[in-house]
């Protein structure tokens, strides 16, 4: 099989590998930059800058490496092959077989056993493994890359991290003594507020960013089902809900043309409704779910009168709104 | 075959758009072709994560204008029996894992080329481990599709899954009614189909969701007035189509907006004349090929949706095409 032309410049390759691969990890804000630019790697914490010239024979380097271990099943390369993919993913998103290897070897780092099996420090590996794949996933789509910042891939690959190593995917970056200490209810809440403002970071990225917004659907039906049996049945509780409402709402607002933000907060109301429906709480916390939606609604209302909107993602959410019952 | 974009632009000719748009039909062929001999280009090895994909759209654009002969038969089927798997499935090119989006790819390319039998003559594993692979995604729970291995669920699998397997006549091997429930629990109110239950009405999945109960035989479940009403409203003044309120047109959109229309009888709802001259001014009439709109660089997944798209609508010069 021919074998792509490469003309590497002599440390950029490992420069990059380095940049890439922060230590402890940390979130990276990632710009590629156009071709004008002299084949340089910027690198200015937390920025990165990678002009496209240079970017284009980097990815071939690393495709090489890559396809070469995978051929050859060396234990040798191994590593090197890992490392490549993270500037396969980051020359394109949506490199399925890239994103699989690294999937594969976060399996390999939780090992077999359930995550409360494990030994301590096998757990240690496993949530480090999970921790950096989270934070590589996270400086992509929330990096000024549009076509990142969309990407089914990447966003299905942050999911089944969560779904798969939820334990470890919601603990912070506190220690060790602190995780067993706090309640596992806060553990969750900050977990999903954390993620819910990565969604939204990606949806500056991208406008109307149909994954990410389907992302934070899946995540939510699954932190309140399987992720709270997981954590001893700790759930969103409705203070947590309430807020994320306000907070996507005021998202909203300030992207009044994006209809996949108005569409979650469709999905973030039933879900309230549905709460509320469940005869969940006390009559007079159930009268509160049903004024947040009421507001909810009335205040685009508001919105649409002051600034004579006309756009349709705004009059598809107050259609929308009259299907939940709610007079607009 | 590259699926890098360029080196053409959209409208790029003269700077201004004539009265008189012609379909430039064999600048289209002549650049679908060239793709096909860029191996040395630094550019076929950028986009080799796709190329089964890439195949199957500079084929079926071939098929479209009328000169399927126009790719090397052989070479083709060579190349997408090198990407099987012993599993039965495809990946995107050699050494690629295996996924849903290229075993349909496979199995529509080696359809449209009549070569489905070569999978049992030298295939890594024939016609029934492909159609099993495939079955094989089908949540049990859900009636649901996932990409693979790893579990991603979205309706264009479903779509994909049920295509593929009505070209290999093994549809038996799923659950239809069990689908075909997923996909009415993927309605939305405004009329049109999500990703998964509860998730935002999007053209691209409203074309899975309609095309894969086309195959069921169940669009009589489609609410085909709000739905008609939902996708006449993406097409904006300029006549392109767009994928989603408040979006850009996109020449892709002519195929996947116009085909849904057509599958539930409602294609007169939108301006078709204004649609054709959009896909038109899409090209670019020196070097072939079409952008996703006016001003962009070309490339072979826009070219194939906007063929498919003017074919849809009656433009003459083109082989017919079956919204499904």
């Amino acid at each position: 099989m021919p074998s792509p032309p490469s003309t590497i410049p002599n440390d950029a390759y490992a420069q990059l590998i380095k940049a890439l691969h922060p230590a402890p990890p940390k979130i990276l804000e990632i710009e590629i930059l156009p071709s004008t630019y002299p084949p340089k790697i910027l690198h200015d914490f937390p920025a990165l800058g990678v002009p496209k010239s240079l970017l284009i024979p980097l990815y071939l380097q690393a495709r090489t490496t890559f396809s070469a271990h995978l051929s050859s099943h060396d234990p040798d390369s191994y590593h090197a092959a890992l490392q490549a993919t993270a500037i396969t993913l980051l020359f394109d998103p949506n490199h399925l077989t890239a994103a699989n290897f690294r999937k594969r070897h976060i399996q390999r780092s939780c090992g077999k056993e359930a995550e409360k099996d494990r030994r301590a420090q096998d757990a240690e590996k496993g949530t480090e493994a999970v921790r950096r794949e989270l934070m590589f996933l996270e400086s992509l789509v929330t990096s000024p890359l549009s076509k990142h910042a969309k990407s089914s891939t990447l966003w299905a690959q942050r999911l089944w991290i969560v779904q798969s190593f939820f334990g470890s995917a919601a603990r912070d970056d506190a220690g060790e003594e602190t995780i067993w200490m706090t309640d596992m209810g806060d553990v969750v809440r900050g977990f999903w507020e954390r993620e819910l403002v990565i969604v939204m970071k990606a949806g500056e990225r991208h406008a109307r960013n149909y994954y990410a917004w389907q992302y934070a659907r899946r995540l939510f039906s699954f932190v309140c089902s399987e992720g709270a049996e997981l954590v001893g049945r700790k759930r969103l509780d409705r203070r947590s809900l309430r807020e994320s409402i306000g907070l996507v709402h005021g998202w909203c607002l300030m992207h009044p043309r994006d209809i996949s933000g108005w569409a979650f907060g469709v999905f973030l109301l039933e879900q309230l409704r549905g709460a509320g429906d469940a005869g969940y709480g006390e009559e007079d916390e159930r009268k509160g779910l049903e004024d947040d939606i009421g507001r909810f609604a009335s205040e685009t209302k508001d919105f649409v009168r002051k600034y004579q909107w006309r756009g349709e993602s705004i009059q598809w959410f107050l259609e929308s709104m009259k299907t939940l019952g709610i007079d607009v | 075959m590259s699926l890098v974009s360029g080196p053409g632009r959209g409208g790029a000719s003269t700077g201004h758009v004539p009265d008189e748009i012609k379909l430039v039909v064999e600048k289209h062929v002549e650049y679908i072709q060239t793709l096909d001999t860029r191996q040395d280009e630094l550019e076929y090895w950028l986009t080799e994560h796709l190329r089964l994909n890439g195949v199957y759209w500079g084929l079926t654009a071939l098929h479209l204008l009328g000169h399927p002969e126009a790719l090397p038969r052989l070479a083709t089927i060579d190349f997408v029996l090198s990407s099987q798997h012993e599993s039965g499935g495809f990946g995107a090119a050699p050494g690629h894992d295996a996924h849903m989006l290229y075993t349909v790819s496979a199995v529509q390319i080696l359809g449209t080329v009549d070569a489905l039998e070569e999978l049992d003559r030298r295939g890594k594993a024939g016609r029934e481990k492909v159609g099993q692979y495939i079955a094989d995604l089908q949540s049990q729970e859900t009636g649901s599709f996932a990409g693979d291995e790893w579990g991603e669920t979205d309706t264009r699998f479903l779509y994909g899954a049920l295509n593929a397997l009505s070209l290999l006549h093994m549809l038996h091997l799923v659950d239809i009614p069990k689908a075909v429930t997923y996909i009415q629990n993927c309605a939305n109110f405004d009329g049109g189909y999500g990703v998964s239950p509860g998730a935002e009405s999007h053209a691209g999945q409203i074309f899975t969701c309609v095309g894969a109960l086309a195959i069921a035989g169940r669009l009589d479940l489609v609410d085909r007035d709000r739905l008609g009403g939902w996708l006449s409203e993406r097409q904006l003044p300029n006549g392109g189509l767009s994928g989603r309120p408040e979006k850009l047109e996109d020449v892709c959109y002519s195929w996947w907006v116009a085909s849904s229309l057509a599958m539930i009888d409602r294609l007169h709802w939108i301006d078709r004349d204004k649609l054709s001259q959009f896909i038109l001014q899409c090209q670019d009439s020196e070097k072939g090929g079409i952008a996703d709109r006016p001003g962009d660089m070309v490339d072979v997944f826009h070219t194939v949706f906007g063929l498919a798209g003017l074919s849809l609508i009656g433009f003459p010069g083109l082989v017919a095409v079956d919204p499904i």
